[in-house]
């Protein structure tokens, strides 16, 4: 094609232009929603990391460099959150997705009635923090709980640092293995019938079937739901801020990276340092899922 | 490409790059026309209303719980006497801004306010008593005192409030707010718990309620006695002994800088509470759900407990519940103390008024017009005898005694404990720089001193004035003092 036609409209080079224009134009809604919500608070974080707050918003801020950045890493307070948001994960993630699992393999048997179980056992999922935190209370409080007028007498969680953090990761699974259970159904259901028909045919039992065949199959769903866990889990906050709240020995130990950000916002109306442990945050779930992905998907089998 | 897109024509595409300009233009604009700062008025003079032509609107932030019906709870009678005042006269409007999530919520929505520069900010304001200095701090206020200065008329009124009440709000020497509602811990028990353990009367040292604790228990009540986690406990316990929470005049005569809780006197309170939880006695959550934060009251409900500490704000809701607990016959007395004897005299605790700068001049007035009404004989009569706090007023007693009738013995050791004995700074109540941060690190010290291992009173009160201390002066460096 000339260059003469090619800039005449209609010609391949103003039909890019105007089609990129076009491009720019149509995501550009999108653009302005994710700038707005998403790109701006995220840099917005890095120079708030800079400056020391005032208590409130009318009063101006002090730059300190990264002053706040070096006392955040120096903390015990922070080094106790790290390790709080860490513990919390590693019990809710295998808890929610070895139940969420262990409930897709049975519900996934051709029996009468399956769907009623797969209703109950997904309906965690739509359950709110708020409505996950109340159940949990009703049943757990040592002086109204259910267990309580069972007979079992339990030690108060709310202030127990022993029972505590293990107690917000139960809830925080039982929320979580409702999605879990989901995502692993799904899961199974896209597994190729021809091979679970073919070891039958030559024999296989059922554990050898599930063992060697539907989890190595699986194990890509597996990993996706580990992932997902452990962003799921990194982000807990409505059940320890309705169980625990800001007050009490349990605080201290049930103190995960979120909730301390949310801590020294709305209690300390520290925005400097808070800035700076979602910044620690962001940093930790990028670094978690980059090792998960190093480490564990090379365990993943893929059907090709 | 497909085919719709293809045959898009050029000035189609012009217009949609045009309409998304003038969007994302607009958009800017009005935050920045939001963002901008509202008028400040820097004095206060109250001849405004009376001279004003037409009505003048202002609105009313509060956080009293209970029904929006009115009379209905604490925020139904206050909607009543909005209304009142409305009906009244004409000069003044007030509108009601009721925030259900408690002091907290007011507290974020005023501080959003702020960030805008004061846009949206009402006019008068309801906070925690001890949320005082912050208020101050914001530097958004008109202080009160300027009010009173050019009201001759308050001025000869100013002798029927509780002095100690007014002396609460006293910032850094100046009146920041105007008190309205007051309420003190008292001792609640169940006399037909006591006929049963034949405890003859309500104690009133630590020794005698721990030996009480062990009468109950053997009567059947599981804790015997129940005690909530509260940090007002170890305030109450250092005014009724005529010490400070924090030093500088207990933050009234200047900015506090630490905390000097830390004592032989609240050790060894601490320490007897040690010894009665020790026993079997339940300690109870601050906060969290209904049942949590009232476990102790709901201990004596259940015929768990005979005895328990909590505010006089809870007794207009327990005597509503009352009939439903034939089990219980409700008793009230002032705090046992270590001695038997007091020193000093219980501090007010409750919520105040505050009047924000942003209104315009004929507002400020207006917001002190309805804050005098609001804290007036009649009002406050009104308003103690419905809600259960305590009246601020002393011409207000005749007629709240009538209002309340039988139950006014329960509201008079209250309003005893209050109002009677030293009125210093060390029994005011304490003005705490970074309140909510202050009540956050005492939770765990609680918590700690109330559970296995049983650490040492002082060992875990030196640790929590420590941290309070630590964040009091990181706050204070943040504003720059």
């Amino acid at each position: 094609m000339s260059a003469r036609a090619s800039l005449v409209p209609g010609g391949s080079v103003f039909r890019r232009r105007r089609d990129g224009w076009l491009g720019l134009a149509l995501v550009l809604p999108a653009l302005i929603i994710f700038a707005g919500f998403t790109y701006y608070p995220f840099f917005k974080n890095f120079q708030m990391g800079l400056f020391k707050a005032a208590p409130f918003p009318n009063l101006p801020s002090r730059y300190v460099g990264t002053a706040q950045f070096t006392t955040m890493l120096g903390s015990a307070d922070f080094l106790d959150s790290v390790k709080s948001t860490v513990i919390y994960a590693l019990i809710t993630v295998p808890l929610g997705v070895i139940g969420g699992l262990v409930m897709a393999v049975l519900a996934h048997q051709k029996l009468r009635g399956i769907r009623i179980f797969r209703t109950i056992f997904s309906s965690s999922v739509v359950s709110s923090a708020a409505v996950a935190a109340v159940v949990f209370q009703v049943i757990l409080s040592p002086q109204t709980g259910y267990l309580q007028a069972l007979g079992i007498h339990l030690p108060d969680i709310t202030s127990s640092p022993t029972w505590g953090l293990p107690a917000m990761a139960l809830v925080s699974a039982w929320q979580f293995v409702g999605l879990a259970f989901i995502i692993l159904t799904a899961g199974l259901q896209s597994l190729p019938d021809e091979i679970m028909e073919a070891s039958r045919v030559d024999g296989a039992t059922a554990w050898t079937r599930l063992w060697r065949i539907t989890f190595p199959l699986l194990s890509p769903t597996i990993f996706f739901c580990g992932v997902v866990g452990v962003i799921f889990s990194l982000q807990s906050f409505g059940q320890i801020d309705i169980m625990i709240g800001t007050s009490g020995a349990t605080y201290t130990h049930t103190n995960v990276l979120i909730y301390a950000i949310y801590r020294l916002l709305h209690v300390s109306q520290n925005t400097g340092l808070a800035a700076c442990y979602s910044i620690a945050l962001f940093v930790i779930t990028l670094l978690v899922t980059l090792i998960q992905f190093r480490l564990l998907e090379k365990r993943v089998h893929y059907a090709h | 490409m497909p085919p719709t897109l293809r045959g898009m024509r050029t000035s189609s595409l012009t217009k949609v790059v045009a309409s998304f300009a003038l969007a994302a233009t607009s958009l800017t604009s009005a935050t920045l026309l939001s963002g901008a700062s509202a008028q400040a008025t820097t004095s206060c003079d109250p001849s405004l209303v009376a001279k004003s032509s037409s009505t003048i609107n202002i609105t009313f932030e509060e956080s009293m719980p209970g029904g929006a019906v009115s009379g209905t709870g604490n925020h139904g009678v206050l909607v009543d006497l909005i209304n009142q005042y409305n009906a009244s006269q004409h000069k003044v409007h007030v509108t009601d801004s009721n925030d259900a999530g408690g002091y907290g919520a007011t507290w974020t929505k005023y501080t959003a306010d702020l960030a805008n520069g004061g846009s949206g900010a009402p006019e008068v304001v309801q906070f925690d008593q001890f949320d005082s200095q912050e208020a101050v701090d914001t530097q958004s206020l008109i202080p009160v005192s300027s009010c009173i200065a050019a009201d001759p008329a308050f001025q000869k009124d100013k002798k029927n409030l509780v002095q100690k009440a007014l002396n609460a709000y006293v910032v850094s020497g100046t009146q920041a707010g105007m008190p309205f509602s007051v309420s003190t811990p008292v001792m609640y028990y169940n006399l037909q718990a006591f006929k049963k353990a034949k405890i003859a009367k309500a104690p009133t040292t630590m020794d005698q309620l721990i030996a009480d604790e062990a009468l109950l228990q053997r009567a059947g009540y599981r804790y015997g006695v129940a005690i909530k986690k509260d940090p007002w406990l170890t305030m109450a316990w250092l005014s009724v002994n005529d010490q400070a929470f924090v030093n500088n005049g207990n933050g009234h005569s200047s900015r506090a800088t630490a905390t000097t809780f830390n004592n032989s006197t609240t050790q060894q309170y601490w320490s007897k509470v040690q010894t009665i939880i020790r026993n079997g006695g339940l300690a109870s959550s601050l906060t969290g759900s209904l049942t949590q934060a009232y476990a102790n009251i709901f201990a004596i409900a259940n015929d768990q407990a005979g005895i328990t500490f909590d505010t006089t704000a809870a007794l207009g809701s327990i005597s509503s519940a009352l009939p439903l607990f034939k089990n219980v016959t409700l008793g009230v007395a002032p705090l046992p103390t270590l001695s038997g004897k007091t020193t000093g005299s219980m501090l007010p605790a409750g919520n105040g008024l505050f009047i924000p700068k942003y209104g315009t001049a004929a507002q400020v007035s207006a917001a002190w017009d309805f804050i005098k009404f609001l804290t007036s004989k009649t009002s406050m009569a009104s308003w103690a005898s419905r809600t259960g706090y305590l009246p601020i007023r002393t011409d207000s007693q005749a007629a709240w005694k009538t209002a309340l009738k039988k139950q006014i013995s329960w509201y008079q050791v209250a309003f005893d404990q209050f109002s009677k004995g030293l009125n210093d700074n060390n029994t005011q109540g304490p003005v705490i720089p970074d309140y909510e941060q202050v009540l956050a690190d005492f939770g765990p010290t609680l918590d700690a001193l109330t559970q296995s291992p049983w650490p040492s009173a002082s060992t875990e009160l030196q640790h929590a004035q420590n941290t309070t201390t630590s964040d009091i002066q990181s706050y204070n460096s943040s504003l720059g003092y």
